[in-house]
């Protein structure tokens, strides 16, 4: 078992009106699907243009600044969709409007790779430049600008290798995934969607204490079941039907499947208190019985206030 | 199943220029090549009472005591404005530009037949015109500063200061915007010649880019307003606010959608443009030539002018009679789209 992880760090991607419709019924920070696609992608560039060993086996995603287009006006309980209007048809009319979230985004990737030859860094360097620049898109944006990539090794249990890595992606979130607590709820018997709104809802929670002048006083507290900025996530598909072919389908020599999102809780977590590196590592996961296609965390180590505490000030 | 062998059902095309936001600065003129003195504009929120000017209804006009209630309403309304400065008399805009190469291949085509019939009109095209025509109009678009749109009208000066970013290949190009027409495309200015042949080159190429940095100064007076673009919420809620503007990071902005709109206004080929009439002037290049503001579009399939009527002859390997046509649909490739046809 090799110990030492050869990571690719991909610092400030600043993306242009990328989707932000991160789950069938949440609007936010891209799906995970978006990101590891993207990743792929330039996975199979790179592997189309001679380098045929390279291979992205997972990826961090680290968000430095998301701007929703969303707007909320004083008063106002929600935010509205911004919209883009659209080119009108054939007879000069306006088209329909179709609600699309949008967002500007800056993240960091940290890609590990293997198969790729300490020689052959530099060259990768530029051509991943060049691929980022001219033909690629993220989560469905265009990519304006970003800051040249950087080469990381990263040795199990070496905290020095880590901060490294770590410092260039503070201040931002690395978004990890919270699976464990919608498995723990819904082991207690709640159901999917309970258990999401749970975790999300504010709970507004009132006690009467009473204070030295023996009076009754009312004290309000307001917080969320579990901490941590928990968001829900999309992390991938479920599919619906067997493989086959459908109507129009995309590419016609892939077979089809009709499929559904898979939602979960995720977290946003600065990067400096991670212990391992794959705290923060997403890889495709398939569950062929179950026709399940996630991106998920292998390996993870929730930690609690009282260890970031600690390893902050060891 | 499809009835035609080449019908594409699923057709898409990546935009290949693509714009950043447009973010406003104040200066002053003659400062406007020193950084320091510029400040970025903010969207400041003002609420004004206004008039009673719209149209009203007879019922209401032809009563005196009526119409006087009406017109003693106080009018309230919140907007967003943006301004340059008390001292500042230059409006800076600034954004960049990419264009991108790979015209060749659309993003998604399910017809293997379409796409090979597609990659060889395109490829033709390439070899007689190499996209000169193409990238001499958008460059003549950034040399005009159409991109201003309403900031362009009644200023003294403008300046537009291009410079091409690509790392082995750096060159820069200054334009007096005023010496530009908006109306028309002949001009043989040298400059834009060659900012043209190099928009024409990176459009060609395979998977190559064009990176370039926009500076344009607009001397427009002393605390004049300017205009960011206007944000589209259909669904204001409770706020009382009726215009709202754009702003990234307490910037003041322009969306890239406007400004890649500007560019592409370079449509003179359409059949009523000479009609000094019913023409528009150079328009966007749109499937249907639609143009918002006049909420008309200018190539309906009737007249069998629009996008999809030349494209389904072109891209199968029939000729289009005029060149311009070719012109116009490669056009419409550059700006992107889906254009998916049915196959029923």
């Amino acid at each position: 078992m090799n110990n030492i992880k050869r990571l690719l760090l991909l610092p400030h991607i600043k993306v242009h009106n990328a989707n932000a419709l991160s789950s069938p019924f949440t609007i936010g920070f891209p799906a995970m699907t978006a990101w590891l696609g993207a990743v792929h992608a330039l996975q199979r560039k790179l592997n189309a243009q001679g380098h045929s060993d390279i291979k992205f086996n997972s990826v961090a995603v680290i968000s430095h600044q998301c701007d929703l287009q969303t707007h909320k006006g004083v008063d106002d309980f929600v935010h509205s969709i911004i919209g883009t209007g659209n080119p009108l048809d054939k007879t000069g009319a306006r088209s329909a409007f179709i609600e699309e979230a949008r967002c500007h985004l800056d993240v960091s990737l940290v890609l590990e790779y293997t198969g790729i030859a300490k020689d052959d860094e530099q060259v990768l360097q530029e051509q991943i430049t060049h691929l980022l620049s001219s033909n690629m898109k993220m989560a469905g944006g265009d990519i304006l600008t970003f800051k040249a990539s950087q080469f990381f090794k990263v040795e199990n249990g070496n905290p020095a290798d880590l901060s490294a890595l770590t410092q260039k992606l503070m201040p931002g979130y690395a978004l990890i995934e919270r699976r464990d607590l919608m498995t723990e709820a819904m082991s207690a018997g709640q159901d999917a969607m309970d258990a999401l709104l749970d975790n999300l809802v504010i709970h507004h929670h009132c006690e009467k204490v009473a204070d030295e002048m023996n009076e009754e006083k009312v004290i309000w507290t307001s917080k969320r079941k579990n901490q941590g900025w928990l968001v829900p996530i999309a992390t991938g598909f479920h599919g619906l039907t067997e493989l086959g072919e459908a109507k129009n389908q995309r590419d016609p020599n892939t077979p089809h499947r009709f499929a559904e999102s898979v939602v979960t809780l995720g977290e946003f977590k600065m990067p400096h208190s991670i212990k391992s590196i794959d705290e923060i590592l997403w890889r495709y996961q398939t569950d062929q019985t179950n026709n399940l296609y996630l991106c998920a965390q292998t390996q993870k180590i929730i930690l609690t206030e009282q260890d970031i505490e600690d390893s902050y000030y060891a | 199943m499809a009835k035609n062998q080449d019908t594409a059902s699923v057709l898409a095309f990546e935009k290949k220029l693509v714009p950043s936001d447009g973010y406003l600065y104040g200066t002053q003129w003659e400062e406007r090549n020193n950084s320091a003195s510029q400040t970025a504009l903010q969207l400041s929120e003002k609420s004004v009472r206004g008039t009673i000017s719209n149209r009203l209804k007879a019922a209401i006009k032809s009563d005196p005591v009526k119409l006087n209630a009406e017109v003693e309403k106080a009018n309230l309304q919140t907007v967003d404005s943006c301004a340059l400065a008390p001292e500042q008399d230059t409006l800076k805009l600034h954004f960049t530009l990419k264009v991108l190469g790979g015209v060749q291949k659309p993003s998604a085509c399910n017809n293997a037949l379409f796409k090979e019939s597609y990659a060889q009109a395109v490829n033709s095209y390439i070899e007689k015109e190499s996209f000169k025509e193409l990238g001499k109009r958008y460059a003549l678009n950034l040399a005009n500063a159409r991109f201003l749109w309403r900031n362009r009208v009644g200023a003294e000066n403008i300046e537009v200061q291009v410079n091409a970013l690509n790392k082995d290949n750096k060159q820069s190009w200054v334009f007096d915007a005023t010496k530009f027409s908006t109306r028309h495309f002949e001009n043989e200015d040298k400059q834009v010649i060659e900012l043209g042949d190099r928009i024409a080159a990176a459009l060609a190429s395979e998977a190559d880019f064009l990176m370039l940095e926009i500076n344009c100064f607009v001397q427009v007076g002393k605390a004049q307003e300017v205009y960011p673009s206007e944000e589209l919420v259909l669904d204001k809620g409770k706020g009382k606010k009726s215009k709202i503007l754009y702003s990234v990071n307490d910037i003041a902005a322009m969306h890239s959608q406007k400004l890649g709109n500007a560019l592409r206004s370079i449509d003179t080929w359409y059949p009523e443009f000479d009609d000094a009439e019913k023409s528009a002037g150079p328009i966007a290049i749109e499937p249907y030539g639609a143009v918002t503001n006049l909420g008309k579009a200018y190539r309906t399939p009737k007249d069998k002018q629009d996008f999809y009527t030349f494209f389904d002859k072109w891209a199968r390997g029939t000729a289009l009679e005029r060149i311009e046509d070719e012109h116009y649909v490669m056009a419409i490739l550059v700006r992107g789209g889906v254009f998916g046809e049915s196959d029923k």
